[in-house]
């Protein structure tokens, strides 16, 4: 895959029973590092680092079952893993709730206007992904400063979930955690720690998208995540902060993995106020 | 004054946070309009007063105050109800209400910002849950009412672009980021209803609790008053043709022809247009 170690490293990755979470835990693993996958779904988890252990060894991840929705509980698992791992260098904060899974179920209406949406999913699916995403950032920064580095990236979506019918709330999920990211990395600028956000670049084959779409769309498999991620966590991107990468835009035939790297950069989704202008 | 040219004549509007700052500056204008207003807030004595007075300016009968708290939604469809009551109708919503940057420094430090590890964890989730969620209740209590009409206007006070990625502006930038995609898919959902949903900002920072108090006499502050013009024409029949915009009052020109004004104050949306989707978007064709 990529000639990157990661050399030990430690990532929590929330989200990391299944889907895109799991290929990017397994993905660390395999480049060297080790992983804790974390989720409040206690049985998938079970599984998954079972499965994990079986190939990888023990030693090589551990299981998180906490809620990100509960600060309390992100302050746990970042205490669990610094005393079972004896490190940490990350956050891959994936753990989101989606707009077809929990506002639109109903697969002949995926289409479920903000007017006609359960106003308490609604708040669930912003508290889960805007505060749960803060919450881990928070709860593993102080470490990650005090060592001089680390790596905080969010899962984000596309420019045009944020702004397309039929989007709310997860759309604006995701624009609010594109807002952490920029502000996080500001307030992180010369810590050794960065912050960037990485999307799939489409919609990934995973539980957030019904199963009729498997055969019917073309879908992105959750596996792209792997490459981009492991590059991310190595000193490789020491200078990248602020950023918004899109998984399936890497150069995966380039032989320089910053170039690959670089073909998978977008500007920011925020426009800057025109010139001249206060707005 | 170019604006007396506007009549609101009758309209129900709902203001949120509206017992001081640029809520009460909004209100005002509107009631001096021809508007009759919902003031809303959860701080039921500045409330209180505040609808006093505007009932005594304006007409008692023209004013309602509602003492909610947006992050509650039955007390928002409840608000909505009372309004109708009162009333007869709803014609707008003015999503103003919101919790300011400097809320979630520690109590030691209130009158600054603060890097995100500094933020009380607490503080940091309710004033997401206020803007983000409380701007969203309010609206999906309110929009229905609006669409079964088939006229109306639904306003979200966001901020300035650069607040968006801004050092030490989570969460509030992020709050209002959240916001101005509410905005942009709120009006698409609304599309051909005759609701609109536009974003409207004061384009710097306003002379309110928002900002430290030794700020204050910063001449390069803005005055809270700096709301009103643009926000009659906004809930008027003269915008009616703009839906998922964003307007920044800095840039109203009193003096000027109001359509001229609102072309000046109208400017670039949030978000950068989406790239053409290649692969995807074919594959969703077949």
């Amino acid at each position: 895959m990529s000639d990157i170690d990661l050399d030990d490293r430690v990532a929590i990755v929330t989200g990391g029973s299944r889907g895109m979470g799991r290929e990017m835990g397994e993905a660390i693993i395999e480049a060297g590092g080790r992983a804790a996958l974390l989720t409040p779904e206690t049985e998938e988890l079970k599984e998954t680092v079972n499965e994990i252990a079986s190939v990888h060894g023990t030693d090589k991840v551990m299981a998180l079952p906490y809620d990100i929705l509960d600060y309390g509980q992100c302050e746990r698992a970042v205490a669990e893993t610094l005393e079972y791992f004896g490190a940490l260098h990350g956050v891959v904060n994936n753990a989101a709730l989606g707009q077809l899974n929990v506002i639109a179920p109903d697969a002949e209406n995926t289409n479920c206007k903000f007017f006609e949406a359960d106003p308490h999913r609604w708040a669930q699916v912003i508290r889960v992904n805007v505060l749960g995403t803060y919450h881990m950032c928070r709860a593993a920064v102080d470490h990650l400063k005090g060592q001089g580095w680390g790596r905080l990236v969010n899962v984000t979506t596309s420019i045009g979930t944020m702004q397309r019918s039929g989007n709310s709330p997860y759309g604006p999920s995701k624009g609010a955690i594109e807002s952490e990211t920029l502000v996080f990395a500001a307030d992180l600028e010369g810590s050794g720690v960065t912050c960037n956000s990485l999307i799939p670049g489409g919609a990934a084959r995973t539980k957030f998208v019904p199963e009729a779409y498997f055969t019917s769309r073309d879908l992105v498999e959750p596996s792209i995540m792997r490459v981009p991620i492991v590059w991310l966590f190595s000193d490789l991107s020491d200078d990248v902060t602020g950023g918004r990468y899109v998984a399936n835009q890497w150069d995966r035939s380039a032989n320089d993995p910053n170039r690959a790297a670089e073909a998978g950069k977008e500007p920011p989704v925020f426009n800057a106020p025109p010139e001249g202008r206060l707005d | 004054m170019v604006m007396s040219d506007i009549s609101l004549d009758g309209r129900a509007i709902i203001v949120t946070g509206a017992s001081r700052g640029m809520g009460r500056e909004m209100a005002d204008a509107l009631l001096e309009a021809g508007a009759r207003v919902a003031v809303l807030s959860p701080e039921a004595d500045e409330l209180a007063a505040t609808a006093a007075d505007l009932g005594a300016a304006h007409g008692a009968d023209r004013v309602i105050a509602l003492v909610s708290d947006i992050t509650d939604y039955d007390a928002c469809a409840r608000g909505v109800a009372e309004t109708i009551a009162a009333f007869g109708g709803l014609d707008g919503l003015i999503n103003h209400a919101g919790i300011g940057p400097l809320h979630v420094a520690p109590e030691i430090s209130q009158a600054e910002h603060v890097n995100f590890w500094i933020a009380d964890p607490d503080r940091w989730a309710r004033l997401i849950e206020v803007n983000m969620i409380g701007t969203y209740f309010m609206t999906r209590a309110a929009a229905p009412a609006m669409i079964e009409r088939g006229w109306g206007r639904i306003i979200n006070v966001t901020t300035s672009l650069p607040n968006y990625s801004r050092l030490h502006w989570s969460p509030y930038g992020c709050s209002k980021a959240g916001i101005e995609s509410e905005s942009l898919i709120f009006a698409q959902d609304l599309e051909g209803t005759g609701v609109t949903c536009n974003a409207y900002f004061p384009g710097g920072a306003v002379r309110t609790a928002f900002v430290p108090i030794k700020m204050h006499d910063n001449p390069r502050l803005l005055d809270a008053d700096i709301m009103r013009p643009p926000i009659i024409w906004l809930m008027s029949e003269q915008s009616d043709n703009h839906n998922g915009k964003r307007f920044n009052a800095r840039y109203w020109d009193t003096a000027a022809e109001t359509a001229e004004a609102a072309a000046q104050a109208m400017t670039i949306p949030a978000y950068r247009v989406p790239p053409p989707r290649a692969s995807v978007s074919e594959g969703e064709r077949t």
